[in-house]
């Protein structure tokens, strides 16, 4: 019994190696391109199930990344956002800082690197009048202050020294309607007188204003230009910024107003030019 | 003494007036506190005693500001005369009323102060600052220099028929016939 199935299976075996052979001669190769009617067969049976196997599967796992495994992203997430806000607190409050040291206590090196010999000086006072537009500083001809003397901040220039005491001055604001200053359009170079605010000018409503006088016919100015002091009045050094073009509804025709570049109204200290020493590249000559 | 009262009040006013400034969008307002104590001043002294108190309030006012001297004098002496000249038609003693006024003299002093630096809704609004403060300012005034009067003024005795029938006894004790 036992040798007849054996020699079943080995008929069996031969069969089936023989069946391989004849398939193998068929074609040259062992991949087949077309496939033959037990493969359908096979496959019409194990693809769907295939299919629906991996279709779960597929499932399962998606539905894990995106879901479930979610939850611990979404902590993460969270800490990195806390994180980021941490940062950018931080930054915004070293930003802070900077901008408040600067405004609050400008270092004399600042503008002594420019080549300008001066000293420092607090905003105590303003003039009594709220229509007049000057400031008093902590310094006057005992530190070496004298008349006519330019007085800038680090934003561009405030104004002249006009009166000066032992230890105090007073300083015209460049928006008083007393002043003026031969400037120079940092763009298109062309040159002008700028003069504070006051009704001549059209500037009645903007007492902190200034505009140009004396321009030349057919020269263009753009709104928004920068206006920096040109030096050749002597008295101011060149290539301060005074303030940028701005065009006004109410303005007159051909009126051209100029929003100053300092801020006066957190004016708290100044520098006052005393001596310039500019280098012979930065001298201008009229 | 009335002159020093104001010209102490003037300096220690003087202090606030010069030290702060506010911008409110494009215009500027201050407390204006000695235009207003020169107004005060017109409702309160008399001519002489108000005329320098008022010249010394001007000088202190000049001695900080670069509008000239004899403008901030002129002005000042402008609004304190016409004050006195209409003192019969304008006095109240309602600080209500006197704060409109307050306002009023303001604006006209403003207005002459002005110059080429004319901005209406400044002076406007300066003006409005000075007739709002008036308020609590006259009241403070008003005590404080009752008080000073008060401390400072000769003391008269209160003296009776008695007392001065007993002093021309008295005297006429010493007189020699």
């Amino acid at each position: 019994m036992f040798f007849k199935k054996r020699v079943f299976l080995a008929l069996l075996l031969g069969v089936l190696f023989l069946f391989f052979l004849s398939q193998k001669n068929k074609h040259s190769s062992l991949i087949s391109l077309q496939a033959g009617w037990v493969d359908r067969a096979a496959m019409s049976l194990i693809a769907p199930v295939l299919n629906s196997v991996n279709r779960l599967w597929f499932f399962t796992k998606d539905t894990w990344n995106h879901y479930i495994a979610l939850v611990k992203i979404n902590r993460e997430n969270q800490l990195f956002h806390d994180k980021l806000k941490t940062q950018e607190l931080y930054i915004l409050s070293l930003e802070e800082k900077l901008k408040v040291q600067r405004q609050a206590q400008p270092k004399e090196s600042q503008f002594t690197s420019l080549g300008y010999e001066g000293i420092m000086a607090r905003v105590i006072g303003y003039d009594p009048f709220s229509q007049v537009q000057a400031i008093m500083i902590s310094v006057g001809s005992k530190n070496g202050v004298g008349l006519d003397q330019p007085v800038i901040t680090s934003d561009g220039l405030v104004g002249r020294v006009i009166r000066v005491y032992g230890h105090s001055s007073q300083v015209l604001l460049v928006v008083d309607n007393h002043f003026a200053v031969d400037v120079i359009d940092h763009e298109t170079r062309v040159r002008g007188l700028l003069v504070g605010s006051g009704t001549k000018a059209g500037l009645g409503s903007l007492p902190l204003m200034s505009h140009l006088e004396f321009l030349g016919l057919g020269q263009s100015m753009y709104e928004g230009d920068l206006l920096v002091t040109s030096g050749l009045n002597g008295v101011y050094p060149p290539s301060i910024p005074v303030g940028n073009l701005v065009r006004l509804k109410s303005s007159k025709e051909n009126q051209l107003a100029v929003l100053p570049s300092v801020d006066f109204s957190t004016l708290s200290h100044v520098f006052v030019i005393t001596k310039m020493n500019l280098n012979e590249k930065n001298k201008v000559t009229p | 003494m009335k002159v020093v009262f104001f010209l102490l009040w003037a300096l220690i006013l003087l202090f606030f007036q010069v030290g702060f400034r506010f911008q409110l969008g494009n215009f500027v307002v201050n407390f204006d506190f000695l235009t207003t104590m020169v107004i005060y001043v017109g409702f309160t002294l008399p001519l002489f005693s108000g005329l320098i108190t008022v010249l010394g309030v001007s000088i202190l006012m000049s001695a900080f500001s670069i509008i000239p001297q004899e403008m901030i004098i002129l002005v000042n002496l402008i609004i304190f005369v016409s004050i006195r000249f209409l003192i019969e038609q304008i006095y109240s003693e309602a600080y209500l009323t006197k704060s409109i006024w307050v306002f009023l003299f303001s604006l006209l002093s403003l207005y002459l102060r002005s110059e080429d630096r004319i901005n209406l809704l400044s002076i406007f609004s300066q003006a409005l600052v000075n007739g709002i403060l008036s308020f609590p300012l006259f009241i403070v005034w008003d005590k404080t220099f009752f008080i000073w009067l008060k401390i400072l003024s000769i003391k008269r005795a209160d003296l009776t028929g008695a007392d001065f029938f007993q002093a021309k006894n008295t005297h006429r004790r010493f007189v020699k016939w």
